[in-house]
């Protein structure tokens, strides 16, 4: 079994699919981006959600945001954790991003922290350009209805809402970052948590 | 209109050290800054105006309008000037006000497109009840993460001056506030160094 059969749904690994993703990728509007549902393997996913649930949320709070995050899990001590990482930053997962966002990422070099929203977080619009920043990820560990606010709501230049996704546990959505890519975390606005593992990919 | 507390000269004293230049954020709070009977007219014709609602994605969404007549009278007038002029040691030439309202998901945001010139700022709030998990607060920032964040309370005055590098955001409007909107008259004095007063 290879490393991306041991981590990805089986789906996902189909040529046929991915080819049909690299299509929906790119020709999605309001800027490049994909929501691929069930993602990762059921035993591999479910034992990382109680491993992010241990670790330390640090409370930010600015004009622009307002949630809670981890360090960046480069340092996270959990074993189960370091082992997510090493996927998502493996040369293995970069080739198959790569190939499917039409880009050439770096392997090895990724951003990844734990986001926590809880009732009233909220992340207003910008565009997280920052240099070498490539494509924005988010694994999405916990299931959100409409009415909860904390979806991922991307706007067009006309700065109207054009996509929206609504965070589903074992999601990994992504979406090329560039000027155009301006997004929002809704307020939540129930008690609820809303907890994703998410960063940047790098390019070369 | 003022209320005769904030007259008194010896009041004048004990607040005017709050406002001496060499303070990080030199700023004072004065609550009850009216007369009771004074505000509820000013506070009933603020909440009257005309507001719009004012919009851009990456930098604010609130309601603002253009102070009426009456408005311009007093916060324009010799009173409120030579008031504030014997706070912030400078002569008050005038002032540059408008009206505000943010109600649930408003904002504004720090850009670098946005960098306000150093000045000094009042802040009148006229907000009736008000649920403070709404958040709405009015933040000054330096670069250094300091901050301080104003009381949310109708009938309270604050003057702050805006060094350099310090920025004034007001905190997203969260859905605790209901239909409810934090209003104030806000804006910044155009003033000369004070010979004396």
């Amino acid at each position: 079994m290879t490393l991306l059969q041991e981590w990805i749904s089986p789906q996902y690994l189909q040529l046929k699919k991915i080819e049909k993703f690299r299509s929906a990728f790119l020709g999605h509007t309001p800027f490049p981006y994909l929501e691929l549902k069930g993602f990762f393997r059921k035993q591999k996913i479910m034992k990382v959600l109680p491993a992010l649930r241990k670790e330390m949320f640090i409370r930010k709070e600015a004009d622009l945001f307002q949630f809670s995050q981890t360090q960046d899990l480069v340092s996270t001590k959990s074993k189960i954790l370091q082992k997510f990482r090493s996927f998502l930053s493996s040369p293995e997962l970069v080739t198959y991003l790569s190939n499917l966002t039409n880009t050439n990422l770096k392997a090895k070099e990724i951003d990844m922290s734990g986001t926590l929203y809880q009732d009233t977080d909220f992340l207003l619009c910008h565009d997280d350009r920052l240099e070498g920043r490539k494509i924005a990820y988010f694994v999405y560990l916990s299931t959100l209805d409409r009415k909860d606010g904390g979806r991922l709501l991307l706007y067009d230049q006309l700065e109207k809402v054009a996509a929206s996704i609504i965070p589903t546990f074992n999601t990994f959505a992504f979406f090329a970052v560039s000027a155009k890519s301006l997004h929002v975390v809704e307020e939540m606005v129930r008690p609820k948590q809303r907890l994703a593992i998410s960063g940047w990919f790098h390019d070369q | 209109m003022i209320n005769k507390m904030y007259l008194d000269p010896k009041t004048l004293e004990k607040i005017r050290p709050e406002f001496k230049p060499e303070k990080e954020f030199p700023s004072v709070v004065l609550f009850q800054f009216l007369e009771t009977t004074e505000y509820a007219k000013i506070r009933k014709e603020i909440l009257g105006l005309d507001y719009a609602q004012q919009w851009v994605l990456l930098s604010h969404s609130y309601s603002c309008a253009e102070l009426s007549p009456g408005l311009k009278i007093f916060f324009k007038g010799n009173e409120f000037l030579n008031f504030l002029s014997q706070i912030v040691h400078r002569h008050v030439k005038s002032m540059e006000l408008q009206a505000y309202a943010f109600g649930r998901k408003d904002y504004t945001i720090l850009t670098d497109q946005i960098v306000e010139e150093p000045g000094i700022d009042i802040i009148f709030d006229v907000t009736g009840e008000w649920d403070e998990r709404a958040k709405g607060l009015i933040i000054y920032k330096d670069s250094k993460e300091n901050f301080i964040s104003l009381p949310i309370q109708g009938n309270m005055l604050a003057i702050v001056e805006r060094k350099k590098g310090v920025s004034r955001y007001v905190q997203y409007v969260n859905h605790y506030a209901q239909t409810k909107k934090r209003q104030v008259v806000m804006g910044r004095m155009r003033s000369s160094p004070q010979k004396s007063l």
